[in-house]
């Protein structure tokens, strides 16, 4: 099925590419992410310029981002610009899924087009606010199983595993969450604890650091992303437990790639960040090239993403 | 002149009525809807579903010119079956975050208590989640629940069939339970003590990801007080409900956010 809406999306994408938008302008795209200090945003933005470079002639971009993963604040300060600027469109993954729908109400007030990538909005804080903001991103819960069916295949029967979770506002951290957890219930294996890593090595670290020593006999840590893995890994050495606790981590981003060959991580899930982007502009271009409104735009537009291990 | 402006408000008032109507049942496929038991809102019948959540759905539907097709089944199967198949909805489910990544909620039906359950003759003095801590907890496996627990650190065991849950507290498998299944639909003569209550969440309508956008729009505009919508008064007098009715409205609709 997931094939199938990413294929049925790229082909509509692809359709609308080769056509000239019928506006006497160039649209405008502000592209707003979160957290660019992380190789995975970096990979996100990288994706846009290189659409945009493929079609400089059909619209003008605009990429921006905060630095840190949960600054609210900072993505507030961003669409105030992009208001000022009046850009036709925006993209954006927001540093909170509830938090930062107020906001966005004022962006589509204004008549942007407004898409949500990567991470979700909270649809309870939408249906309240009425509004439809079309979400361009994979099935967490999907990604998440993959590396925890990974993982948990390599424990003994009834193994204790822990979970570092990304941030408690984030439905994409809430979502990869669950899909651990559905791993650990159908193989038979023990939640040990639940901590928050902030998306960050650092505070991955000290996750990490806490549940091993809350659960000595810990088997395995599955990690919302890579930063966090690398912290866990980070852990294992302070502990002088490497290799004998696994660890699962989420994106694929470059830094994590060295830990995978020395299988300090066991797995990772590759979530393709810049076909993200790419994907999200061509929703808004085809959206606008069609004229449809934002309430008109599909709510969901789902990308792949796929387990990788070093075998 | 003002009998004509009112004829005219009428007219106008008439054909605002009609439009959704005439714009849906043009052509428009019933809406499969699916659904697991919940007594007494929800109960399998030989027509799919009956009871005052299925009557009262049917009828905010019907208003907005949809129809809408029955199936009884279990939760996950339903949650599985929106994601796969085209122009299906579950009804009644709980809000979970990953779900929210491959189908659609499109509106709030119905406010639910998640209540911590204990036997009244165990003893146990619970007054707040903290105090569930030295206990085996048994829950319903919900987002919310998930939420509420793993955020105060306190290790729980899922119950994916609520309706077990009522009876492994009794069997002793947990000192407390944690739901939103109304105990004297299934206590029999055990005497349950209701200990806290932990939280007001909702249940919601998923839809399929490849809803046309009109059809959700619709189903938005009809789910707006979800299923306590003064239309839907004569539906839950057939059960019974009326009091239910009155007091669900009054407290959950003030407030919810306008």
């Amino acid at each position: 099925m997931q094939r199938r809406h990413f294929l049925g999306a790229a082909a509509c994408g692809l359709l609308a590419l080769p056509l000239r938008l019928s506006a006497a302008r160039q649209p405008s795209i502000t592209m707003i992410l979160k957290s660019m200090k992380n190789e995975f945003f970096q990979l996100m933005a990288e994706g846009a310029r290189q659409h945009h470079a493929a079609h400089a002639q059909e619209y003008t971009l605009n990429v921006d981002g905060v630095t840190e993963e949960t600054d609210v604040r900072g993505q507030e300060v961003l669409l105030r610009k992009m208001l000022a600027h009046r850009s036709d469109v925006l993209i954006i993954v927001p540093a909170d899924s509830t938090s930062m729908v107020a906001p966005l109400l004022k962006v589509m007030a204004a008549g942007t087009l407004t898409i949500n990538m990567d991470n979700k909005l909270d649809d309870r804080a939408l249906v309240s606010a009425g509004v439809n903001i079309p979400f361009v991103g994979p099935s967490n819960v999907a990604g998440a199983r993959s590396v925890g069916d990974y993982i948990v295949r390599q424990l003994k029967p009834g193994s204790k595993v822990g979970l570092i979770e990304g941030a408690q506002g984030s439905i994409n951290a809430k979502a990869r969450s669950d899909g651990y957890r559905e791993a650990i219930r159908n193989s038979g294996m023990q939640l040990a604890g639940l901590r928050w890593g902030y998306w960050d090595s650092a505070r991955g670290k000290q996750a990490a650091l806490e549940l091993l020593d809350s659960t000595p006999d810990l088997a395995a840590l599955l990690c919302g992303n890579d930063n966090m893995a690398i912290g866990a890994a980070q852990a294992l050495e302070a502990r002088g437990l490497t290799g004998k606790v696994l660890i699962g981590g989420y994106d694929n981003i470059p830094a994590i790639r060295p830990l995978i060959a020395s299988h300090k991580v066991s797995a990772t899930a590759d979530q393709h960040p810049g076909l993200q982007a790419a994907y999200a502009i061509d929703l808004a271009l085809s959206s606008l090239r069609q004229g449809i409104k934002q309430g008109d735009m599909p709510s969901i537009v789902q990308t792949p993403v796929q387990l990788v291990t070093k075998v | 002149m003002i009998r004509a402006l009112l004829a005219n408000a009428v007219c106008w008032g008439v054909a605002t009525l009609l439009m959704p109507v005439v714009a849906h049942s043009a052509g428009a496929a019933p809406v499969n809807v699916v659904a697991e038991e919940y007594p007494p809102f929800l109960r399998s019948s030989r027509d799919g579903l009956t009871g005052p959540y299925a009557d009262a759905f049917r009828l905010l539907m019907a208003r907005q010119g949809l129809t809408i097709n029955y199936q009884a089944m279990p939760v996950r199967r339903a949650i599985q079956l929106v994601t796969t198949q085209g122009n299906t909805c579950a009804l009644a489910v709980n809000f979970a975050p990953g779900e929210a990544e491959t189908g659609i909620y499109v509106g709030r039906v119905a406010p639910i208590t998640l209540v911590v359950y204990t036997l009244s003759h165990a003893g146990n003095a619970l007054s707040n989640i903290e105090q569930l801590r030295n206990h085996t907890v048994g829950a319903i496996n919900i987002a919310e629940v998930r939420d509420l627990l793993g955020t105060a650190g306190i290790p729980f065991i899922p119950v994916d069939k609520p309706s077990l849950g009522i009876p492994m507290l009794k069997a002793g498998r947990f000192d407390a339970f944690i739901s939103d299944v109304r105990p004297e639909v299934q206590s029999g003569r055990t005497p349950l003590l209701k200990s806290f209550t932990l939280a007001r969440v909702e249940r919601w309508v998923l839809c399929n990801a490849g809803m046309p956008p009109a059809t959700l729009s619709a189903m938005r505009k009809a789910l707006k007080e979800g299923l306590f919508a003064l239309d839907t008064q004569p539906v839950w007098h057939t059960y019974a409900m009326d009091g239910f009715f009155l007091d669900t409205r009054r407290q959950w609709l003030q407030a919810q956010p306008q």
